[in-house]
């Protein structure tokens, strides 16, 4: 897998305040998922990688380059900022096309890019209307219209879901998938957990501008090994169950709900999922469903940000 | 690229940072007419209204006084009152108003370095305000050469084309330094009327050699000096002092002001920043 962005000791602050302290992380190929509450840094890294901010300390390169004052290759990367921000009096289809001649595409060309890029975000029927006219979600179509219409090598997603219903959320994140895919690379941020969940598995986490944590979800949950596994249970004598595993000397604690749910606190997973098969065998005890409810992103945002 | 990309994008052709840049500047024209659209107007219209009034008020002057009122006009009005407010007015906020609406942002990651974008905003702006300044002291030269009685095109009363060429100077040169401003201040339209205050109104208003510091001193030197005065004024001592400056000094001095000028705020907008990630961490 190829690096897109490399960040060593980058820093980005404003007079006293500190936008993104320290950050060393690589981004590769395929969608990553810029994870982290408001104001956690997210934007600042963005606008560092698209050359709006210079670091305060340490580099960033994109595709191998500076972002900063580098026309050459912003121009091989697509941009969707987080900010509702348009030229008043446009319609949706003039603001793709000055955008994309203004990257230097002929008139034509441009015109070209910008009716693919206008279908493949399914705003064809309303390309004509003023953008004043549109809903939130379709503004948020539009501007991911703009970043697409230049073909680029990298697409940078400020919060692109935010505002939009369920099924325009649903077409967005298949259109991403479709262009990592396809063999774009692409950022993503959102402090929404599920948004992030559905398009990858692969993620960066911040928190009050530091980076928390950095990879595959399941990764980072096995690395906390300070931090105790929940495991469900559910299983119609799972109070039967509870104590027979209250013996074991992996399980940390264990809690019953609704007669046939338990939830089992371990340190050790792994003896945990070798071990209770011969206990449910040895006892007669059906389980219905084995899962581990914090094995997902938002259980690791929780433990890594003490914000669950 | 891969195969896949293909069908879903097509081929982008080839890219030019002068496409680009052209785009910017000819966008920048239709922007420039939608934001204080009215004021700039007002603006524009106050020279012909004056004439209008004095037409009016005035039903007997001669020829010979309205030759006096288009000259006084087109030298002490135009270039101290009409273009600077003009200039003012867009040129301040030439990038601040993008990057406070966060629209910025598109154009700074563009096929176009910062500078070529600040270029292309200003020509683009610098073409309707050359327009607008034109367009001003020609409804200004209507009003007073048609109707009853109109005024002679001699000596005093500065030839129409002259007095365009002028204008249209006066708009380049105040645009640079207001852009600068722009450039230079967080509050840029405050420093901008400060600017318009002390250089062009009180500075070109004391006979003596801080005129020099305004940029209309230079661009009345070469109005008069091109169109001489009308005979109800006493001559060129009278109105800029005994020492007034030759066309061909005007032309540089103003010429090396707005490179000057836009130098700075070339340099400026390479390496400020202007994001509202800035604002929002802040």
């Amino acid at each position: 897998m190829n690096h897109v962005i490399e960040m060593n000791e980058l820093s980005k602050w404003y007079g006293e305040v500190i936008g993104l302290n320290n950050v060393t992380a690589c981004i590769r190929d395929g969608i990553t998922g810029l994870l982290g509450h408001n104001g956690a840094g997210k934007t600042t890294l963005l606008s560092l990688a698209t050359g709006q901010l210079r670091p305060s300390r340490g580099e960033i390169t994109v595709l191998g380059e500076r972002p900063w004052n580098n026309p050459r290759l912003l121009s091989r990367t697509g941009y969707c900022p987080e900010a509702d921000a348009f030229w008043r009096g446009l319609t949706g289809r003039q603001f793709v096309t000055f955008l994309a001649r203004a990257n230097g595409m002929t008139r034509r060309g441009a015109l070209r890019a910008a009716d693919a890029a206008i279908d493949l975000v399914r705003m064809g029927e309303d390309q004509h209307r003023r953008i004043a006219e549109y809903s939130r979600g379709m503004r948020q179509r539009i501007k991911v219209a703009q970043a697409l219409a230049r073909r680029p090598e990298l697409l940078v997603l400020d919060e692109p879901l935010a505002g939009m219903d369920p099924v325009g959320r649903a077409e967005l994140i298949a259109l991403f998938k479709r262009f990592a895919e396809s063999g774009t690379a692409v950022i993503v941020s959102s402090h929404i957990l599920h948004e992030v969940e559905a398009m990858t598995d692969n993620i960066l986490l911040l928190d009050h501008g530091q980076l928390v944590a950095e990879g595959e979800v399941h990764e980072i949950r096995d690395s906390l090994e300070e931090q105790s596994h929940q495991v469900l249970l559910r299983a119609r004598e799972s109070r039967r169950l509870a104590t027979l595993l209250a013996g074991q000397d992996y399980v940390a604690a264990l809690e019953v709900q609704d007669g046939q749910t338990l939830i089992l606190h371990t340190h050790d997973p792994d003896r945990l999922y070798r071990e209770l098969p011969g206990i449910l065998a040895d006892n007669n005890i059906a389980c219905s469903e084995i899962s581990s409810p914090d094995d997902s992103l938002e259980a690791v945002f929780g433990y890594l940000t003490g914000r669950p | 690229m891969s195969t896949e990309q293909t069908v879903l994008l097509p081929e982008a052709g080839p890219i030019s940072p002068t496409r680009a840049w052209l785009a910017v500047a000819a966008f920048s024209v239709r922007q420039t007419m939608r934001k204080r659209a009215i004021l700039a107007f007002a603006v524009m219209a106050v020279p012909a209204l004056l004439g209008v009034i004095v037409r009016v008020a005035g039903a007997r002057l001669s020829p010979d006084h309205m030759s006096a009122f288009y000259w006084g006009t087109t030298v002490f009005v135009m270039p101290t009152a009409v273009v600077p407010l003009i200039a003012m007015l867009f040129c301040t906020t030439l990038i601040l108003n993008e990057a406070a609406e966060g629209t910025l942002v598109y154009l700074f990651t563009r096929r176009l370095s910062r500078r070529g974008v600040l270029l292309a905003k200003f020509a683009g702006t610098l073409f309707t305000l050359v327009g607008l300044a034109c367009v001003a002291q020609l409804l200004l030269f209507l009003v007073a050469a048609t109707g009853a009685r109109p005024m002679r095109v001699t000596s005093g009363a500065p030839e129409l084309w002259g007095a365009l060429a002028v204008m249209a100077l006066g708009a380049v040169v105040l645009s640079a330094i207001f852009t600068m401003l722009g450039m230079l201040f967080a509050r840029p339209l405050r420093i901008g009327v400060g600017y318009l205050i002390l250089c062009e109104w009180v500075f070109a208003s004391i006979p003596l050699n801080v005129q020099q510091f305004s940029v209309n001193y230079y661009l009345r030197c070469i109005l008069v000096r091109i169109a001489g005065t009308p005979k109800t004024w006493k001559g060129l001592r009278d109105v800029l002092g005994e020492d007034a400056a030759t066309v061909s000094t005007s032309l540089l001095t103003l010429a090396v002001v707005a490179l000057a000028a836009l130098l700075v705020s070339a340099f400026f907008v390479g390496c400020k920043e202007f994001t509202k990630a800035r604002e929002e961490q802040r």
